[in-house]
C-alpha cells in the first residue's frame, strides 16, 4: 500500500494511535481543531481512507518511513 | 515556536515556578489593600479581588489540565467584562484595578494565541473607555490600559506554557506505561474478525452488516475489547492492533479482496 503521509500528517496521525482526541491534539500542536480535522480530511483524501482508524492502521503498517518531506 | 520550546525538560522547569507565581498573584491583593491604608471601607472589595483571584487562578490550573472549552471561555470573558465595567462605574478607585484585571486573566484562558490576541486589546480598550469615563484623565487611563494589555499577553503565555507542560507531562506518562505493552494482543477470534474490519475503515453498521450481527453487539464486543486492554477508542485500538498483533498478509488480502 503507497500511502503518504506529510510530517505534519504523521504527527497527527500518531497521537490519534495513541488515544488523543482531536481537541487535545489541537492543543498539544497548538493549532485548531479544525486544522487537525482539515488535515485528516487531506490525509484521506489523498489515500483513499474512510476513518481515523484506517488511517491510523495503514500508518502503523508503514511506519515512519512513509513520511514525505 | 522553535523546536527548544518542545523540551520537555523546559517547560517542566517552568511549570514548577508556576505555584510561586499563584502566591504571588494572591498576595497582589493583600498589598493593594495595605497600600490604601486598611480602611474598612477598602476591606471588604479587596477581600472579594482576592477571592475572585483565587477562583480565576483555580479555573487556570483546572482548565489546563481538562483542555478549554472556547464557548464557556468566551462566556465568562463577557460575564466579567461586564461586571468589571458595571462595577468600575459605580467604585471605580477599586475596582478598576481589579476586576477589569481579571478579565486580563480570562481573555488569557482562551484556548489559542489567534483569539487572545483579538481579545486582550478589546479588553484593553474596554479598560481604557471605562478608565476615561470616570474621570481619571486620558492619560491615566491609557497607562492603566497598556499596563492590563502587557499582563494579559503574559497571562496568555503562562497559560499556554502550563497547558503545554500538562500535556508533555501526559505524553510521557503515557509513553512510559505504555512502553512495555508491545507483547502481542490477546483477542478472542471474533474480536480478531471484528478488528480486521475496523481496521479497514468500516463502520459498526458495515461491520453488522458483514457479521450478520446487530450494530450493538459489534459495540458491546469493541466496549469489552477496549476494556480488555485499557484502549480508549476505535482509533487507539486499531493501531494497538496492527502494532501488537502479527498481520498476516494472505488474510488482508483475502479481506480486501471480498470487500
Amino acid at each position: 500500500m503507497a500511502v503518504r503521509f506529510s510530517p505534519r500528517q504523521a504527527e497527527i496521525v500518531s497521537l490519534i494511535a495513541s488515544g488523543y482526541s482531536d481537541k487535545q491534539i489541537a492543543i498539544a500542536l497548538r493549532v485548531s481543531q479544525r486544522t487537525v480535522r482539515t488535515q485528516l480530511e487531506r490525509l484521506y483524501a489523498a489515500n483513499g481512507l474512510h476513518c481515523r482508524a484506517q488511517a491510523v492502521h495503514v500508518w502503523a503498517l508503514s511506519g515512519p518511513s512513509a513520511t514525505s518531506p | 515556536m522553535g523546536g527548544w520550546l518542545r523540551e520537555a525538560t523546559v517547560w517542566q522547569r517552568v511549570g514548577r515556578l508556576v505555584p510561586l507565581s499563584w502566591i504571588l498573584i494572591l498576595v497582589w491583593p493583600l498589598l493593594l489593600l495595605v497600600s490604601r491604608g486598611l480602611s474598612p471601607g477598602e476591606l471588604v472589595p479587596s477581600l472579594i479581588g482576592l477571592a475572585s483571584f483565587a477562583v480565576v487562578w483555580t479555573w487556570f490550573w483546572l482548565d489546563a489540565r481538562a483542555g478549554s472549552d472556547a464557548s464557556i471561555t468566551a462566556g465568562v470573558l463577557i460575564a466579567m467584562t461586564v461586571l468589571g465595567v458595571a462595577l468600575t462605574f459605580s467604585e471605580p478607585r477599586v475596582w478598576h484595578d481589579g476586576l477589569l484585571g481579571y478579565c486580563m486573566v480570562v481573555a488569557a484562558v482562551w484556548p489559542n494565541w489567534r483569539p487572545a490576541a483579538v481579545a486582550v486589546p478589546v479588553v484593553a480598550l474596554v479598560i481604557f473607555l471605562a478608565e476615561a469615563a470616570t474621570g481619571s484623565g486620558t492619560i491615566n487611563a491609557f497607562g492603566v490600559a497598556l499596563v492590563w494589555l502587557f499582563l494579559g499577553f503574559g497571562f496568555v503565555a503562562v497559560q499556554n506554557l502550563l497547558r503545554e507542560n500538562f500535556q508533555l507531562n501526559a505524553v510521557q506518562m503515557r509513553s512510559s506505561r505504555s512502553a512495555p505493552a508491545a507483547e502481542p494482543m490477546a483477542l478472542s477470534p471474533r474480536q480478531r474478525e471484528i478488528m480486521h474490519l475496523v481496521a479497514s475503515g468500516m463502520s459498526d453498521k458495515e461491520i453488522a452488516a458483514r457479521l450478520q450481527v446487530s450494530p450493538h453487539t459489534v459495540r458491546t464486543h469493541l466496549q469489552r475489547l477496549y476494556a480488555q486492554h485499557g484502549l480508549r477508542n476505535r482509533a487507539e485500538a486499531a493501531a494497538n492492533w496492527t502494532k501488537r498483533v502479527p498481520q498476516n498478509d494472505d488474510t488482508a488480502n483475502r479481506e480486501l479482496k471480498v470487500l
